[in-house]
């Protein structure tokens, strides 16, 4: 996946292995990117950018695992790969709740970490997909007035007009022509639609 | 006729010879007056320039007795001394006393007259006032104008005599109130006074001259006055008289029944049956059983009359000598009757003379007794001296004998030198730990047992002792006649003689080669156990081992894949090869170092003590432990002394010491929260020594288990040994250092080493 655009963020406080691993990046076809350290590395302002981080697990200061919590909470989805110079078990199990990509050791064969690097910028790119996809779908729902919103929450679960009238306290008539709207609106054509459309809009909105 | 004798003519009675001890007293006291006498008369030139024949005439009133021999001796000598006349004397006995009556005076004239008709006196003493009498009736007749001199006569006597121009003599007073004064002073506690007098006309007048002097004592003691009562109701009376009473004798010279007495015969009747003590004023009475008082002293009386004789018969005439009162009394006591009536011999009028008294052994025979005494002190004083001479030799002979035994069984090597070095004496205990004999030894050179390489610091200490100084367990090396080396501990003293000159030197060497080893193998074991903690502690450092290993580990990995990337290129870039190649010798340099710290603190290495900066020596241990402190989130940091002094130590057990602090400290913050994880280790000089601080910011350590904190086996972590402490404390203690713990006020534990600088008594 050497497509000239996803970048492979290394960060670690060993100058020395830093630069072994770059080097060995680069000379593997990838675009490289150096970090110091997790504050280094965050203060950047190209996290949008495709990719995927290498990360240290043990820093002073922040550690990898910080860097990860920082990265989640900022809203970037980038993949992290783990490197450990122990692999303790604690730390691991840690990590890989969080989600991590992949945990190697800094003495992982090269296949191995060219690999993880691999399959993280694959995720990478195949989530940006998905995410631009279900971005698509959803924007239509942008356009329904909250009342109409409301009604299609109703018939999503399957009730029926005369239900969703008497729950919301309005006409069955009213319900049907919100109903008209809606589908109208999302382009859909039957019920067993919408609520397709729903269940994967909402998976994204988790 | 008896009743006729006069008190006056009392002196004449007889001095029995017996009683020749008091007359020697009386001699001894007079005798030098004559020749000071005759020298005064030299001086005043009163004596004629030309020698004449004198003849000068005693009239005694009474029979010749010893007394009277007394009295004239005592004017005869007087009146010769430093008198150039040749003086004859002639005695008359008057017999007055016996014969009163002018019948035998006028035969007395008619015998005078007849035997000295013819005869020239140059003077006639006239003893007593009877005599007086008589040659104031006839002495112009018989002895026709020769000068006459008296004594021994009351005032009151010559008051009815016409004397003429020829007369002249002394004068005398009765001192009855005088002895009454001394008796009361002698005795005090006396308050009766029984006056016993006889019934004669003498006695009534004698009774009326006491009385009058007695009248000034009335109120102070209570008179009884018996007067001429007969001699068996006198006895009668006077035997049972009460406490607190004397018996003053005015004269007695008939009793109530008509009897006539002499007052010697009185006295002594009165004197065997009364049972007080008899004062009277006449002199002999005290040889009859009188206690004596302020008597008439017939010695007194003659000297007087002795001195107005000279002055007649050197030409002065009788009228122009003034008749006077003379010195003619003396205070005088029986010194038996003293301690009959129990006197104090002190209470006696000053000048007493006291009769009869027996001289003590020691006032007899003082220079015999004091020869004899010092004699035996000075004997007695030797013997001691010899007796403290031999037990001291003795003494010194056994304390020798023993210290020689002591000396002898001794295990220590116990041997003297000269100041030269030469061996004088040579112990048992120095054949056993050097294996040479004595025979061998003495006169051999101390350096003998030496090694080469210490022959100088067995002169060095002599030359230190020759200057008086000690050398006190020396530890040293030795050699054995077979030549091994034994390890000895040397206590050196100067030898001294009598006069505190230093002639050599006493060695006593101690084998302490046992003692060394059993040194050697607690250093061993210390060493070992030791080594067992740092092991453990590494055990626990493992992880963080890991990563200080994989980093560089893994960096030479990756270079080495990118290098063998770069060589699949048609065309590799040789610079960047290079590089990596330089990266990979760096990254390998660096692992080697982590492998080499490591190493360091794990293998067993033997001890070697050195100059150490613990600034350097704090920050290797830091390096050790930062990674397991990054990991754990702890924030460590060291704050090094700006200047410091080197201490003397081992490298690697210092570094375990202050390695196990920081992993406890660590371990102790563990679980605190984030901003509470710090651990700070602060290198300070503290004057002659150095602190090394760990502090940290846990919960601290629980007050009761501070004090068990560096017993062995005792522990707060859940997996340790409890030995990591006392292992710290054990290698301070053989630095000379210390090693404590204390809670910091602000929170957590505090951890203090220190050790002293090099050179301030630190380990060798």
């Amino acid at each position: 996946m050497n497509d000239g655009k996803s970048i492979v963020r290394v960060v670690d406080d060993d100058a020395s292995f830093l630069t072994a691993v770059a080097r060995m990046l680069r000379a593997s076809g990838f675009t490289v990117k150096t970090y110091a350290s997790a504050v280094e590395f965050l203060a950047q302002p190209e996290l949008d950018v495709p990719g995927c981080v290498l990360v240290d697990l043990q820093m002073p200061g922040l550690s990898g695992l910080d860097l990860q919590a920082a990265l989640e909470k900022a809203g970037h989805l980038l993949p992290v790969i783990f490197l450990s110079g122990r692999g303790d078990i604690p730390t691991t199990v840690q990590a890989m709740r969080r989600g991590a990509e992949d945990f190697l050791t800094k003495r992982a064969p090269k296949e191995e970490v060219l690999e993880a690097v691999k399959r993280a910028l694959l995720r990478d790119s195949s989530e940006r997909a998905e995410r631009a996809r279900l971005a698509a779908l959803s924007a239509p729902f942008a356009t329904l007035t909250p009342r109409e919103l409301e009604v299609l929450k109703h018939v999503v679960q399957g009730r029926l007009n005369k239900q969703i009238a008497y729950d919301l306290g309005i006409h069955e008539r009213t319900v049907k022509l919100h109903r008209t709207a809606i589908t109208t609106k999302l382009g859909v054509h039957s019920t067993a639609e919408l609520t397709q459309l729903w269940i994967e809009v909402g998976r994204l909105e988790g | 006729m008896r009743e006729d004798a006069h008190l006056h003519s009392l002196p004449f009675c007889s001095h029995s010879r017996g009683r020749e001890r008091s007359q020697q007293t009386f001699r001894t006291l007079l005798r030098p007056l004559p020749i000071l006498l005759a020298v005064l008369s030299l001086i005043t030139g009163t004596t004629t320039a030309s020698a004449a024949d004198k003849k000068v005439l005693f009239l005694y009133a009474d029979k010749s007795n010893g007394g009277m021999v007394a009295y004239r001796e005592v004017v005869q000598t007087d009146m010769r001394a430093g008198s150039p006349d040749r003086i004859t004397f002639y005695e008359e006995y008057m017999d007055l006393s016996q014969y009163p009556g002018e019948e035998y005076l006028s035969v007395l004239r008619s015998f005078y007259r007849q035997k000295y008709q013819g005869q020239r006196f140059d003077l006639i003493i006239a003893q007593a006032g009877s005599v007086l009498n008589f040659l104031t009736k006839y002495g112009e007749e018989l002895f026709p104008n020769t000068p006459i001199v008296f004594g021994s006569l009351e005032k009151n006597r010559i008051e009815g005599l016409t004397l003429g121009p020829n007369i002249t003599g002394i004068l005398m007073d009765a001192g009855f109130g005088a002895t009454l004064e001394a008796a009361l002073k002698m005795q005090p506690d006396v308050r009766n006074v029984v006056v016993v007098s006889g019934a004669s006309e003498v006695d009534a007048k004698h009774l009326a001259k006491a009385s009058s002097q007695f009248r000034s004592f009335e109120g102070r003691v209570e008179f009884t006055y018996l007067t001429g009562l007969p001699m068996e109701e006198l006895e009668k009376r006077l035997a049972n008289l009460p406490a607190h009473t004397i018996i003053f004798y005015v004269t007695l010279l008939r009793d109530g029944a008509g009897q006539a007495f002499s007052v010697m015969e009185s006295v002594a009747r009165i004197a065997s049956a009364s049972n007080a003590p008899i004062y009277s004023i006449i002199d002999r009475l005290i040889e009859v059983g009188s206690i004596g008082g302020f008597v008439l002293s017939m010695e007194a009386d003659g000297k007087e009359v002795a001195k107005v004789a000279k002055r007649v018969l050197s030409g002065e005439k009788p009228a122009d000598i003034p008749i006077r009162a003379g010195d003619t009394n003396r205070y005088m006591f029986d010194w038996r009757q003293l301690r009959r009536w129990n006197i104090d011999e002190h209470k006696l009028p000053s000048g007493s003379v006291l009769l009869f008294r027996e001289p003590t052994l020691w006032e007899m025979y003082k220079w015999r007794i004091v020869a004899v005494i010092s004699l035996c002190v000075v004997e007695a004083l030797l013997i001691v001296w010899l007796l403290i001479t031999r037990n001291r030799r003795r003494r010194a002979e056994e304390a020798n004998k023993s210290l020689a035994a002591i000396v002898e069984s001794s295990d220590d090597a116990i041997l003297s030198e000269t100041l030269e070095g030469t061996i004088t004496s040579w112990n048992a205990g120095a054949e056993k730990i050097f294996g040479y004999s004595a025979s061998e030894m003495r006169g051999q050179h101390i350096s003998t047992l030496a090694p080469t390489e210490q022959k100088e610091e067995v002169l060095r200490i002599l030359e230190q002792i020759e200057l008086g100084e000690r050398v006190d367990h020396l530890e040293t090396v030795r050699m054995t006649r077979e030549g091994r080396r034994v390890e000895v501990s040397l206590t050196i003293s100067p030898i001294k003689d009598d006069h505190g000159v230093i002639i050599g030197a006493s060695t006593i060497a101690r084998d302490i080669t046992r003692r060394k080893q059993a040194e050697v193998e607690g250093i061993r074991q210390r060493a070992e156990l030791a080594h067992l903690s740092r092991v453990t502690m590494l055990g626990e450092l493992s992880s963080s081992l890991a990563h200080e290993l994989n980093q560089p580990l893994g960096a030479i990995l990756r270079n080495t894949e990118a290098a063998e990337l770069f060589l699949q290129e048609p065309s590799p870039d040789l610079e960047e090869l290079r590089s990596i190649l330089a990266d990979i010798r760096k990254d390998d340099e660096r692992a080697g170092a982590v492998i080499d710290r490591m190493r360091a603190l794990v293998k067993r290495s033997e001890i070697e003590h050195s100059l150490l900066d613990l600034n350097l020596l704090a920050n290797e241990v830091i390096s050790l432990v930062r990674p397991d402190a990054d990991s754990r989130k702890v924030r460590l940091t060291l704050e090094p002394a700006s200047s410091l002094p080197p201490v003397f130590g081992d490298r690697v057990q210092l570094q375990q010491v202050l390695l196990n602090l920081l992993l406890n400290a660590i371990h102790a913050v563990n679980d605190s929260a984030l901003d509470r994880r710090r651990v700070t280790v602060r290198v300070k000089p503290a004057g002659k020594q150095v602190d090394v601080v760990v502090s940290d910011t846990g919960h601290g350590i629980p007050t009761d288990k501070l004090p068990r904190l560096f017993e062995p086996f005792f522990t707060t972590k859940q997996n340790g040994m409890g030995m990591g402490l006392p292992i710290s404390r054990t290698i301070m203690k053989a630095h000379l250092g210390s090693i404590r713990a204390e809670n910091d006020p602000a929170g957590g534990a505090m951890f203090c080493f220190t050790l002293p600088v090099a050179g301030e008594g630190s380990a060798s």
